[in-house]
């Protein structure tokens, strides 16, 4: 080959070999602008220095938050070179190699400023050609960091809108759902609103709370009768839990203070202050009530708490009026005075009345009696006045009462039996009713002193009993009762013996042997027995006519001492 | 009309949605072994459908799984199998755990011979998985490699046959890929086949250092 053909041969290698490295950096730039992360950028171009040039990277940095930070965490620390790099303007340039040689720090340097660094190290300085070469890689370097920050801030704020976008749509859900339920809920307040308006009471509370959450509603009073029922299902007859069991049940839901679940009832209380006035529930034996329901089933009992309230400051001052006009009644009044005010109250007072008085034990409050004493009388559609007194609960009741009647009716109502009622005498004059409420009580002690004191016992029908029990001659009574019964009550206190009793009955029963034994629960012997025991001791003869009615009248009045001790 | 002609001729294979000729070297840059099948399969399947030669150079452990994957990619495809041929490393180019680019060639050189001795073939695909060369890498492996490409680059011009050579851009660096690129006439990246007017042509590399 000639020395021209080689020089010529010589200037194409070269061009073509700078070319291709050339086109080397252009397919890495396509590489470094497909989406990669800034520190793949970085290592691609550290990794194509020594393919390009004789140089090494001594170190690489990026851009972040603000700083130039080493790129690679396990590269040597160098903090004097990392304060040289910081402090490094324009594209870079020549820095001191601390082991002589070359050193070069290329600033990636783009559109969005200073993206990265790049220390280079050689043993000697690379040519001019090489140098561009590098430069050239730098500078696409630079490029690709710069597009991947705005890809990134790209990606960020596509993060952000989505996220944006997200809580919005989230935000509008929350909202409609919220409208929808203050929809429905406006719509309870006013179905149940215009109810209470309407004077509907209690049947058209259960009935619109029905409409509102499609399941069976009840209300009951605070001891469980029911009051009123909406929906199908209503059993028949209606059950009554027990007093203790329905206490225990106002309790649980007292303590939780929201609708309590109890088997296939959600229950709620109405408790306008601190006294439970009665209970209502919806019928979910599938538990399908959600929020809608139970918030309808809490406004229900609101308006119906209300309503009952109102009943209850009704009744309450109805009960103050009757509970003065009554005082002034038993206590004694004019008759004139007592018509008008009575009038004044809506009761004619006029004609047969007689004075009523019930007690009730246990843990009922007086307002609950009372209560129960006012729904009971409306009930039983007698026409009276009632009144509360301490302890006890007093009508003027007109016309005969029928005292059993009147008992049960209570019982049912309360819950309980553990009551004694006592009726005086009829009084045609406003003027007799001191003497009425006088028998009245006198019924009630004698009721409550008797062997089964829970009832109700009428002054009319004690007979002998109203002579006994007459508290003045209690002494001589008890005399009476030693003289006649004195040696079988010593008898019995020391053996232990009911001979007292068995005399008792016998006479009650008439001097019938079969009956006395039938009533005192013993064979026709162990009686035949007794009564020949009671004839050794008292010395009497049961046939005697004096001595029979003697020993009747002390055993009915041992009965009625026995009652009060 | 005659060069439609001419070029619906020369066009005979097709490489992740673009056409290859004949005679064509490419360095193919991908990302990881998925997207590397998302290329190979199809072009296998191509090729042994149109009765072409395919040499597979495959990763170390592959070569039992590739027919499956074939059948995988298209169940119809039925193919004449001694049209396919599946190296791994240990069977040549890598004999003894050093690069063999002679022993490379020379296993080339007589497989198409053989190939196109078969009646009916008169084309072959050459596709060679460079992954092997990630834990060799060196300055010296990068000599040979650069070598070896442009020994291929000749090889392929005499003969009626493509020749991919792939990298995976998640196992090298600038240090490998930017010689590699200087080395290959073609170069296919993301969707795009770049030629290059300037890569190291065996004339120039015969007379001086490619590197």
């Amino acid at each position: 080959m000639d020395p021209a053909s080689t020089a010529a041969t010589g200037t194409d290698s070269w061009g073509r070999a700078q070319l291709s490295n050339l086109y080397g950096i252009f397919v890495l730039s396509m590489m470094m602008f497909d989406g990669r992360e800034a520190e793949d950028i970085l290592r691609l171009a550290a990794t194509s220095v020594t393919s390009l040039s004789p140089c090494t990277v001594d170190a690489m940095y990026l851009q972040t938050a603000g700083q130039l930070r080493r790129s690679t965490p396990n590269q040597r620390p160098d903090a004097a070179l990392d304060a040289v790099v910081s402090r490094l303007t324009g594209d870079g340039g020549r820095i001191r190699a601390v082991n002589g040689g070359w050193r070069w720090a290329f600033l990636l340097r783009g559109l969005g400023g200073v993206s990265g660094c790049l220390v280079l190290r050689a043993d000697a300085a690379p040519s001019t050609d090489e140098l561009f070469l590098l430069k050239v890689l730098g500078q696409q370097t630079a490029a690709a960091l710069n597009s991947a920050s705005l890809h990134k801030r790209e990606r960020e704020h596509g993060v952000e809108l989505r996220q944006l976008n997200d809580e919005r749509a989230a935000a509008n859900a929350e909202l409609s759902a919220l409208v929808a339920r203050l929809k429905q809920q406006q719509n309870v307040h006013e179905v149940l609103t215009t109810v209470s308006a309407s004077g509907a009471g209690e049947p058209g509370i259960a009935h619109a709370l029905h409409e509102l959450t499609a399941l069976p509603v009840v209300i009951e009073d605070q001891f469980g009768n029911l009051r009123a029922w909406a929906g199908p299902g209503r059993p028949e007859p209606y059950p009554k839990p027990t007093a203790r069991k329905r206490e225990e049940l106002l309790r649980r839901a007292t303590a939780l203070g929201r609708p309590l679940r109890e088997k296939d009832r959600l229950i709620s209380l109405v408790k306008p202050r601190h006294e439970v006035l009665g209970v209502v529930a919806l019928i979910d034996a599938k538990r399908t009530a959600a929020d809608q329901e139970i918030f309808a089933l809490e406004y229900g009992t609101t308006v119906l708490a209300l309503e009952l309230s109102h009943q209850r400051n009704l009744a309450e001052a109805e009960l103050r009026l009757h509970r003065d006009l009554v005082d002034d009644l038993i206590v004694g009044t004019d008759d004139e005075s007592a018509y008008a005010r009575a009038d004044a109250a809506g009761h004619d007072l006029r004609g047969p009345h007689h004075v009523v008085v019930v007690q009730w034990r246990g843990r009922r409050t007086d307002d609950a009696v009372a209560e129960a004493v006012s729904h009971t009388v409306a009930g039983l559609q007698m026409k009276s006045l009632t009144a509360r007194r301490s302890g006890m609960v007093v009508l003027l009741v007109q016309d005969r009462p029928d005292g059993d009647g009147l008992h049960q009716a209570l019982a049912a109502q309360l819950g309980s039996r553990t009551g004694a009622i006592g009726i005086g005498g009829s009084c045609e004059t406003p003027c007799e009713f001191p003497r009425s409420y006088s028998e009245a009580l006198r019924a009630l002690n004698i009721r409550q002193g008797s062997r089964s004191p829970h009832g109700a016992t009428a002054f009319d029908q004690l007979g002998i009993y109203r002579i006994l029990d007459t508290g003045e001659s209690r002494e001589e009574i008890e005399a009476f009762v030693r003289e006649w019964l004195g040696s079988l009550m010593d008898y019995d206190a020391q053996k232990h013996a009911d001979l007292v009793r068995t005399l008792s009955q016998y006479l009650e029963c008439g001097g019938s042997y079969d009956e006395t034994a039938a009533a005192l629960v013993i064979h026709r012997s162990t009686l035949r027995y007794r009564l020949g025991r009671i004839r050794e001791i008292t010395q009497l003869d049961l046939n005697d006519v004096d001595s029979r009615l003697n020993l009747h009248v002390a055993t009915r009045a041992w009965q009625v001492l026995q009652g009060r001790s | 009309m005659e060069r439609a002609a001419q070029d619906s001729e020369t066009r005979l294979a097709m490489f992740g949605g673009l056409p290859l000729t004949s005679k064509d070297h490419l360095c193919v840059f991908f990302r990881g072994r998925a997207e590397r099948d998302e290329l190979l399969i199809p072009f296998l399947v191509e090729g042994l459908r149109a009765r072409h030669a395919c040499a597979f150079y495959a990763a170390e452990g592959e070569r039992e799984h590739i027919p499956e994957r074939l059948r995988t990619a298209n169940s119809n495809i039925q193919y004449d199998p001694s049209l396919l041929m599946v190296h791994e490393p240990g069977d040549g180019h890598l004999r003894g755990g050093a690069f063999a680019p002679d022993v490379k060639l020379e296993g080339l050189r007589t497989w198409l011979a053989e190939a196109f001795a078969t009646p009916g073939v008169t084309f072959a695909r050459v596709i060679i998985d460079m992954s092997w060369a990630k834990p060799l890498m060196s300055a010296q492996l990068v000599e040979d490699l650069i070598r070896s490409e442009v020994n291929v680059t000749r090889w392929v011009r005499s003969r009626n046959v493509v020749v991919l050579c792939l990298y995976d851009l998640e196992l090298f660096g600038g240090d490998l890929l930017v010689p590699m690129i200087k080395a290959h006439p073609k170069v296919w990246m993301g969707g795009a086949l770049v030629e290059n007017p300037y890569y190291i042509e065996p004339h120039f590399a015969d007379h001086q250092s490619c590197y």
